[in-house]
């Protein structure tokens, strides 16, 4: 327990640590690892608005490929919707909160409120997918799906009917 | 120009929301330039793949000239068959370009096909391709590509390119255009164009034509489950397309590929189009061998040119690399296949699924 737990927080440490260059590694070593890292998603988030772009891409590279969340990441995804103003980091969080499927289901507040709320309209897309994706345990949100009308987007119209669906069709 | 404003209207017509738009940066003149510059100061016959391998296991000075590679893996391919790809270079970018030993395993990787479809591109000027380019061409080679629009949400945008030796292959003109998608359905638009192979016309027989939809599918958008699935957009795709290049162009042989980051298994509408097969099925394509995402799909009832031959390359075994440095080329492998160099009425030969050659 305790190598692992060291190790994961080594690789934090690199992830977050103020030289750029070891940041950079870091992060394109994870990209570039066959396995997932569990633990770490938010970490890697973050790193999606570094001020490196190199780091971003990687970042990006990882999410978009090797990043599995495990359900115990939950509360630290939650927070970080909440948290953040970038339109980026919004939308990674929404993605990996999505993967989580109906375990996220905590997250249907903050996912609600970055649907409506969100500058970033890919950001407002990933979170009515997440939703769908939770199903029928984000009934909650379901006043929040339904102010999305022919006015916006229509990704974003789909996404949000998707997701109503979603909700209703599982539940019942 | 107008020829792809047509094209636009056309399919237009036909295909809304899925539209054409285009045309893309083409650059051919730039490389031609380079290949004439450069050709015929490298002597190939002191070159072999030994060398290449023991090069990659160290480190150069980027300043250095880069060395050539050896084409083809020393195998010289078939006169009556062409060999078609596709690899997803992951974050292809001008950093992966400036390791000497990167820039050289890909482009050895790239010289053994003779049509290469890239998805990962992250360049717009197209540097890192060109790059590549530059390498082959240096050792010998005749290469050209073109490469699409960037494509994808802002902050994740990548480019498509397809890469091919003209010795034996070419594009057609203005045939390239990405899918044009109004409404939305699709993370990064397919991009599509259309190829002739070039044969001696004492052999009597039409050289085979064929369009090509390069495609790179969102992972988080090929739930089978979920209402929302790119791989329903791409059926639609692959119809569309086929039936705007046959109407307008007379073509009946497409292929599609790229990395759909699903296994053959779940293909989804798209697996369901008649005659539709993964020609490499379920081979892994991920650099680990522990996934299958990466696919070259065709309708086998009406592409006969294809000659039952194909593969997936595990190059960190080809050139003798470590798992690491392997995973700096990519964590995909190429996919290909061979195709006759000459139509084959679809009567002729219904081709068949065979076993992998690796």
């Amino acid at each position: 327990m305790s190598s692992s737990h060291e190790s994961l927080s080594a690789i934090k440490s690199e992830l977050s640590h103020s030289d750029t260059k070891r940041r950079c590694n870091a992060m394109r070593k994870l990209a570039q690892s066959g396995s997932n890292q569990a633990g770490i998603t938010a970490s890697v988030i973050r790193l999606v608005a570094d001020k490196n772009e190199e780091v971003c891409t990687w970042a990006s590279e990882a999410l978009e490929s090797r990043i599995v969340p495990s359900p115990s990441e939950i509360v630290e995804l939650i927070d970080l919707l909440r948290e953040t103003k970038d339109g980026e980091v919004e939308y990674w969080t929404a993605t990996m909160i999505g993967r989580l499927g109906s375990s996220a289901s905590g997250a249907t507040a903050v996912l609600a409120n970055c649907l409506l709320d969100s500058p970033c309209l890919a950001a407002r897309e990933r979170a009515a997918w997440a939703l769908s994706e939770i199903g029928p345990l984000a009934r909650s949100a379901m006043n929040a799906l339904k102010q999305i009308g022919p006015e916006d987007p229509p990704r974003l119209q789909r996404l949000a009917a998707t997701a109503i669906a979603s909700v209703v069709n599982r539940a019942a | 120009m107008p020829l792809l404003r047509i094209g636009s209207a056309v399919i237009a017509s036909r295909v809304s929301p899925l539209r054409l738009i285009g045309p893309t940066v083409s650059l051919v003149g730039l490389i031609v330039f380079a290949y004439i510059l450069l050709t015929g100061k490298i002597n190939l016959s002191s070159l072999d793949m030994g060398t290449l391998a023991a090069q990659l296991g160290s480190q150069q000075d980027p300043t250095t000239a880069i060395a050539p590679v050896q084409l083809d893996r020393g195998v010289p391919r078939a006169e009556d068959r062409i060999r078609i790809a596709t690899f997803d270079i992951q974050a292809f970018d001008a950093k992966k370009v400036a390791d000497p030993n990167v820039l050289q395993t890909i482009a050895a990787i790239l010289s053994y096909f003779d049509l290469v479809a890239i998805q990962g591109v992250r360049s717009p000027e197209a540097m890192p391709v060109a790059r590549v380019i530059d390498v082959i061409n240096r050792s010998g080679g005749r290469y050209e590509t073109i490469q699409s629009e960037p494509v994808g949400k802002p902050g994740r945008k990548e480019q498509y390119a397809f890469v091919w030796d003209s010795k034996r292959v070419r594009m057609i003109p203005d045939s390239n255009y990405t899918i044009r998608d109004d409404a939305d359905r699709m993370v990064r638009e397919p991009y599509v164009a259309s190829f002739e192979t070039r044969t001696p016309s004492a052999q009597g027989r039409a050289s085979f034509r064929f369009t090509i939809i390069n495609a790179h599918i969102d992972p988080d958008e090929v739930n089978s489950a979920a209402a929302v699935n790119e791989l329903s957009v791409l059926d639609d795709v692959f119809v569309r397309v086929r039936e705007f290049e046959y109407t307008s162009r007379g073509e009946d042989d497409f292929i599609l590929l790229g990395n759909l980051n699903v296994d053959a298994r779940n293909l989804g509408e798209l697996g369901q189009i008649p005659g539709m097969i993964s020609i490499a099925g379920n081979q892994p394509t991920s650099t680990d061998g522990k996934k299958t995402v990466d696919h070259i799909l065709i309708d086998r009832s009406a592409t006969s040119e294809f000659s039952t031959r194909y593969g997936v390359v595990d190059y960190q075994k080809e050139f003798g690399l470590t798992p690491e440095q392997a995973m700096m080329i990519s964590d995909h492998r190429p996919v290909w296949a061979e195709f006759s160099v000459n139509e084959i009425s679809a009567f002729e030969n219904v081709a068949q699924q065979p076993p992998a050659i690796r």
